[in-house]
């Protein structure tokens, strides 16, 4: 479905990426871990053609989209619907017409069909009653699901998800796995999910990528994480701390950890 | 020591080496940057174009649900700030001129002088200032509130090109209201001035009216208009792209909206100062 070959990024001197490879097969959910600056959030912008990598190759569904001119990239997008971290829904519009935006834009549906369609999405995001709302009047995990309802608009066979929990309580977290998970049974959607919560990982995890500074430290299964013996793993998978083992010892170190 | 403070003078031939070679590596690498934001403005102008042209024709672009509610915002929402401006302009043209023109005798040329320098000059430069300021500002803020919530991307993602869904409405609300606002800075300018002239200097409103359509001709009224389209585009272009460039937060959206209103400003006073040029050797 998604395969990513030896993906290298570069923001001038400084590599984010360093030949990173996995790959997505469909039907499962792929959970992208790491730190922070540990470049998950780069690799999913490379995934859906955000940015382009500096070498390497991203092949969905048999198309090459790193060097895939503009036009050609806009019918690869056609397949993936994205969640941002903050929802990123049009704030000047209804969740209804953020989510008719897609279908006005790409179908030749009559304004009926597409409000039935709308009406339909959000019923499967449960909000079913927020429609003629404005984004800013809804709760964070309201907005997500808004975002995911938008994202599945055109019937994506992908759906990426940056961050899904962050800034969400307990229990709107186990709401959104479990709308995840949902779309992947019954829908039988691939989801790509960049996140840092272990939790939502234990809940929604077919396959995990690991990265730790740019490099693929664990690709396999959730079994695979809760056995590894990686140091670097281990830490990141109870949460514990100790000063100066993750190599914020000085100055400079804790900058750069701050400004990724 | 004294060796150590020689070699560190900025008088010594290596030093000022170095310190030139750093600011014409900086001063380069400024005319890199600003190079690249012209090349980033000129296509987001030849995009605009094509989603306000051929864009609509082929479906790419979705103008008619959002063009009128930008037009009324350019154009019916900024009219009493260029109603205001306008008139109190003419206003004062008679009196600064009045005196001078009466102590000559001419006192009733003055309607020619605010007919002209209303047309000309004033009438396109202030309204596009006080949309620059007004409509300019909001464009670049909205866009880079826009920006920093994802919501570009978020379009891009959606296969919608941000220029299209964005900018083109934007761009051609600009390009059909600010001739119009200009075209009713024209009147309300001659409306002001005409107030003072009755009132100070006791000139008809018939005279007037008269006075100001012997000296006003056609090819005045659509130079000013010409002058009112190009900056209608620079104020589009600058501002939008501005906002589309936007990083770093709150603080980058104040920066952003200030530098596209200072840039819109000193572009409009550059293309003003050109296109009088062409104007005054070419067509008048």
């Amino acid at each position: 479905m998604i395969e990513v070959d030896n993906v290298t990024k570069s923001f001038g001197d400084f590599v984010v990426l360093r030949g990173v490879t996995c790959q997505l097969r469909r039907g499962e959910t792929m959970c992208v871990l790491g730190g922070s600056g540990g470049g998950k959030s780069t690799l999913l912008k490379i995934m859906i053609g955000a940015i382009r990598p500096t070498s390497g190759r991203v092949i969905i569904d048999g198309d090459d989209i790193s060097r895939m001119p503009e036009a050609q990239l806009n019918k690869v997008r056609r397949k993936f619907g994205v969640m941002f971290q903050g929802g990123a829904l049009l704030n000047s519009m209804t969740v209804g017409e953020n989510i008719a935006l897609p279908l006005h834009y790409h179908t030749k549906l009559d304004a009926d069909t597409i409000g039935t369609m709308v009406k339909i999405k959000l019923q499967q995001v449960d909000l079913l009653h927020a429609e003629h709302r404005l984004p800013a009047e809804l709760s964070g995990g309201m907005q997500k699901r808004a975002a995911v309802a938008r994202a599945l608009a055109l019937d994506p066979k992908i759906l990426f998800y940056d961050e899904p929990s962050a800034g969400l309580d307990p229990i709107t977290t186990t709401r959104v796995d479990f709308l995840i998970n949902k779309l992947r049974d019954r829908m039988r959607m691939s989801n790509v999910v960049v996140t840092h919560v272990m939790e939502s990982v234990q809940r929604i995890a077919d396959h995990i990528v690991m990265l730790d500074k740019g490099n693929v430290i664990l690709d396999g299964t959730l079994a695979d994480l809760m056995a590894s013996e990686d140091p670097r793993i281990s830490t990141f998978r109870t949460g514990e701390y100790a000063e100066g083992a993750e190599g914020i010892t000085s100055t400079a170190d804790y900058m750069k950890d701050l400004l990724m | 020591m004294a060796g150590g403070s020689i070699k560190s003078s900025p008088l010594n031939p290596l030093v000022l080496c170095g310190s030139v070679g750093r600011r014409a590596i900086g001063f380069a690498g400024s005319l890199r940057a600003g190079l690249e934001h012209l090349g980033g403005m000129w296509r987001m102008f030849v995009w605009a174009i094509y989603y306000c042209t051929i864009g609509p024709l082929t479906g790419k672009s979705k103008l008619r649900g959002q063009l009128f509610p930008m037009m009324s915002n350019v154009g019916v929402k900024s009219f009493p700030i260029v109603f205001l401006i306008a008139a109190l302009i003419g206003a004062i043209l008679v009196l600064q001129t009045g005196d001078v023109l009466k102590k000559y005798g001419q006192i009733n040329e003055a309607p020619g002088v605010v007919a002209l320098s209303m047309t000309l000059e004033l009438g396109p430069l202030m309204t596009a200032v006080i949309l620059a300021a007004r409509v300019g500002a909001s464009f670049t803020a909205v866009l880079a509130s826009m920006k920093i919530n994802d919501e570009l991307l978020a379009l891009e993602t959606m296969a919608i090109h941000p220029v299209g869904y964005l900018v083109a409405p934007r761009f051609l609300s600009m390009v059909i209201m600010v001739p119009c606002l200009t075209v009713m800075a024209y009147l309300v300018g001659m409306l002001g001035g005409s107030v003072v002239a009755f009132s100070n200097y006791d000139i008809p409103t018939s005279i007037y009216v008269l006075k100001t359509t012997f000296y006003l001709e056609m090819k005045h009224i659509l130079s000013g208009l010409m002058k009112s389209e190009v900056f209608g585009v620079i104020i589009a272009i600058v501002c939008c792209y501005n906002g589309f460039i936007t990083t770093g937060g709150p603080m980058g959206l104040g920066r952003s909206t200030m530098v596209a209103v200072v840039t819109s400003l000193v572009l409009i006073i550059v293309a003003d100062a050109i296109l009088t040029a062409v104007v005054i050797n070419y067509i008048l």
